[in-house]
């Protein structure tokens, strides 16, 4: 029987050795990486290789809102400080139980009108449809019966007006240039179909008019825990997977897609979970799949405020959505395995998201229940096992605490010696414990999974101070 | 599998090192940077004296430019010290008298990167404005030109605009071109905006040369022009009756039409209403607004029920800028189609008759 158990044992060690190496090296070049393209960014800046211009191409902020009556006017308030030349706001009020609508109304001088908008993408009914123009920005506002977050999205771009559009969750607060520089990338190659901006949590920062006054590290520990998680996340993978094009996730609560090819494929469904990411999905296969030549591209100097769940309930709630979103959109397409595993997108951006994202919390589980049968049979090295805990903890707390630095260099936020104490506290707790709170949060996802679910999943807002 | 993970802690331990020099490194850069603005100015400022004296300006001051130059860094802030005197009286002069540095140092970026190459380009485009106009500085900068990135292309395109000679715009162009470089519509008519000399030179010799641009470079020329001047009615309506026009420059000289019209190019606009291609009707349907007759009211009577949802809008909105009838627009509104009578209703409601 312990031979048996051992065989096992050392069939098990080979294929944890594999898949550590390999999670290892991708952390690891998504850092490297991240730093070259930081450093090459901060000096094509410094020698004005950018596409500065008085006016670039229009686009149509598209903002869906469900139950957002504390956020909402800020929001859009903040949206009309841009420094853009040509935008239109579009705001989706997707049956609000609450007085979303009611807030704007109250806030801006909307008139009610009959406008005709055309049904390029099928939605549930529209209630009612306002207009307001206010400081040269014509903005919308669209109550429509409830239909999930996908639906709202897709009556924003049935009634836009622009070639380009860009969705902006209603809890976002855009700093001045993110419209300037989302749309950068379009200017500089037309292949460019989509554009992903960096998220950032918003109760860090107090702001006036889309510019940053202040900025800080919070003592609240899920939120800052979250700090240092987005940076590692939005600055070092995603600009890793940008070398080749190769992002299947464009946040919700800040990306731009080209208007026509998402009209191509049937604009965003409506029943799934994590609406954003099966669109990219299908956008890089579409586009695959009909050998047209595009870039799915992601801009860090776009940058979005956004609130991040501030408890627990929250955070679980939030995360489980993000997965069985995750497990939707890679579910449903399973031609980036079988016809396109030659292109980097396939190879490396969808096999990394199934290995490392999707079965990783189950491959963590296996882990765990490993080790107990090898304690049960005396087979447990603890000493090894401890070095490996404590080394791959090491490992992450420097992956977290580069890109928390690489942040501060490419952004210019000022920081105090406080916050750098803070940072140190976040990244451990958030290697040490956050992580293994979040795997277990993904592999209870499941428990009462609906296929069919597409409810908005609303965290607790609280209001923006100093908008 | 540990000595990987351990060689990989001391690369990110490296990195992580690497970075937070890098932001210490930031801070000493951006004092370094500030002091040598100063001193360029003050470098400057003594020139300036001695011009404002009809003195010739120091040999010695152009070997140290020179010298000094050739570094990006150095570059950055003389550009930063140079541009604080721009309103100064003497500075044209001044620059006049450093236009053989500028020559030197165009041959010295163009063996640097891409980068450094653009910004020289850009500082050119910052400072020729009437003032370096020497050939070497731009054929130099034309050179640039092979398989370029866009910020390289862009700011030596914003170089080229600033001299007065429209052959090296249209040369740069046609270099463009052939190597199926496309730069975006908008930079081109942006940039061409900007040309602050003879534009109607420069009109001519890009007209005359279209036919040797890409379809982008030709739509951001059709788009300057028609931000310009009206003169290109019948030219545009005779490059209209070619044979081969891609579709997309033939709605862009539609648009033209919109802001100038004539006569000349109704019945070419009254067949594309009807044409097969979507995007033809569409634009068509916009353009006819300001051709206001009985057979244009008629094909747009026609059109506010077409199958496309956009050439019924435009029709609408067309119709209404018209000097349509009641009873005319009445057909409509107790016609059978209902979606061309609420798109009519919508816009006499927001924009009147």
């Amino acid at each position: 029987m312990n031979l048996i158990v051992q065989q096992f044992m050392n069939g098990v060690a080979i294929f944890f050795i594999g898949y550590m190496v390999l999670y290892t090296t991708y952390l690891f070049l998504s850092v490297l990486f991240g730093a070259i393209r930081l450093y090459d960014k901060d000096r094509m800046m410094r020698l004005n290789n950018e596409l500065k211009h008085d006016y670039y191409l229009p686009v149509s902020v598209i903002m869906p809102a469900y139950n957002e009556e504390i956020t909402i006017v800020d929001s859009v308030k903040s949206l009309l400080n841009l420094d853009y030349k040509l935008y239109e706001i579009i705001i989706v009020d997707d049956g609000s139980a609450d007085e979303t609508t009611d807030e704007l109304l109250r806030a801006f001088r909307f008139h009610q009108t009959d406008r005709p908008i055309q049904r390029k993408l099928r939605t549930k009914a529209i209630d009612a449809v306002y207009e307001a123009k206010i400081n040269g920005i014509k903005i919308m506002l669209i109550r429509k019966e409830n239909g999930g977050k996908g639906d709202a999205l897709n009556v924003g771009i049935n009634a836009s007006r622009y070639p380009y559009f860009v969705t902006l969750d209603a809890d976002s607060l855009l700093q001045k240039n993110a419209l300037e520089k989302i749309i950068q990338p379009v200017l500089a190659d037309e292949s460019v179909i989509a554009v992903g901006g960096m998220v950032r949590i918003a109760q860090c920062v107090k702001m006036t008019d889309g510019e940053v006054l202040d900025y800080h590290m919070p003592w609240q520990p899920i939120i800052g825990m979250q700090v240092v998680e987005y940076d590692r996340s939005f600055l070092a993978s995603r600009i890793l997977l940008d070398q080749f094009s190769g992002n299947l996730i464009i946040s919700g609560a800040f990306g731009l897609f080209r208007k026509d090819v998402v009209l191509s494929t049937g604009g965003y469904r409506t029943d799934t979970i994590g609406e954003d990411m099966e669109l990219v999905m299908r956008l890089h296969t579409f586009m695959l799949n009909n050998n047209r030549p595009y870039k799915v591209k992601y801009h860090p100097e776009a940058i979005c405020w956004s609130q991040a769940p501030g408890s627990v309930k929250d955070i679980m709630r939030q995360r489980r959505r993000w997965y069985l979103g995750l497990f939707q959109s890679l579910i449903s397409y399973p031609e980036m395995f079988t016809r396109f595993i030659k292109k980097p997108v396939g190879f490396v951006s969808y096999m990394y998201h199934w290995v490392f994202e999707l079965l990783a919390p189950f491959i963590e589980v296996f882990g765990i229940v490993t080790i107990a049968i090898a304690y049960f049979f005396g087979l447990l090295n603890v000493p090894y096992m401890l070095e490996l805990f404590l080394i791959y903890t090491g490992f992450g707390i420097i992956l977290s605490l580069t890109a928390f630095f690489q942040r501060v260099f490419t952004q210019g936020v000022k920081l105090h010696v406080l916050d750098i104490i803070k940072a140190l506290v976040m990244v451990t707790f958030e290697n040490a414990f956050y992580r293994y709170l979040l795997s277990f949060v993904r592999v209870t996802s499941f428990i009462g999974y609906n296929k069919k679910g597409k409810s908005w999943g609303s965290i607790k807002r609280v209001k923006q101070t100093n908008v | 599998m540990i000595v990987v993970t351990y060689i990989y802690f001391f690369i990110c331990l490296l990195i992580m090192l690497f970075t937070v020099g890098y932001i210490m490194y930031q801070y000493y850069r951006r004092r370094t940077f500030k002091k040598r603005v100063v001193l360029f100015k003050q470098i400057i400022e003594k020139q300036l004296n001695i011009i404002h004296e009809h003195r010739p300006l120091a040999e010695k001051h152009r070997t140290y430019l020179i010298d000094k130059l050739k570094h990006v860094n150095h570059l950055t802030a003389y550009h930063d010290a140079l541009f604080s005197f721009q309103d100064h009286e003497e500075v044209t002069d001044y620059k006049r008298a450093v236009e053989p540095v500028i020559k030197q140092l165009a041959t010295y970026y163009e063996k640097r990167d891409d980068m450094e190459k653009a910004y020289f380009s850009y500082f050119v485009a910052s400072h020729a404005g009437g003032v370096w106009q020497d050939e070497v500085i731009y054929r130099t900068l034309f050179h640039y030109l092979d398989e370029p990135n866009v910020y390289l292309r862009e700011n030596v395109l914003k170089a080229l605009y600033q001299q007065n000679n429209p052959e090296w715009i249209t040369k740069a162009y046609e270099t463009l071109s052939r190597q199926h470089i496309d730069h975006h519509q908008k930079l081109i008519q942006d940039g061409l905006m900007r040309y602050p000399y003879d534009k109607q030179l420069l009109m001519e010799q890009l007209f005359n040369k279209r036919h040797s641009f890409s379809e982008s470079i030709l739509l951001g020329v059709i788009g300057f022009i028609t931000y310009e001047t009206s003169d290109y009615q019948q030219k545009f309506a005779d490059w209209l009756k070619e044979k081969k026009v891609p579709l997309e420059v033939e709605l862009k000289l539609y648009r033209y039409f919109k802001k100038y019209p004539t006569e000349q190019v109704k019945a070419h606009l009254l067949a594309a209403i009807k044409a097969p291609q979507d995007e033809k009707r569409i634009v068509a349907a916009d353009v006819l607004a300001e051709y206001g007759c009985d057979d244009v009211i008629q094909a747009l009577k026609t059109a506010v029920s077409d199958p496309n949802w956009f050439v019924r809008r435009n029709a609408s909105r067309s119709l209404l800028k018209t000097d349509v009838t009641i009873d005319d627009l009445m057909d409509i509104l107790t016609g059978h189609d209902r979606y061309a009578r609420a798109m009519l209703r919508y816009y006499l409601e927001t924009e009147g008759g």
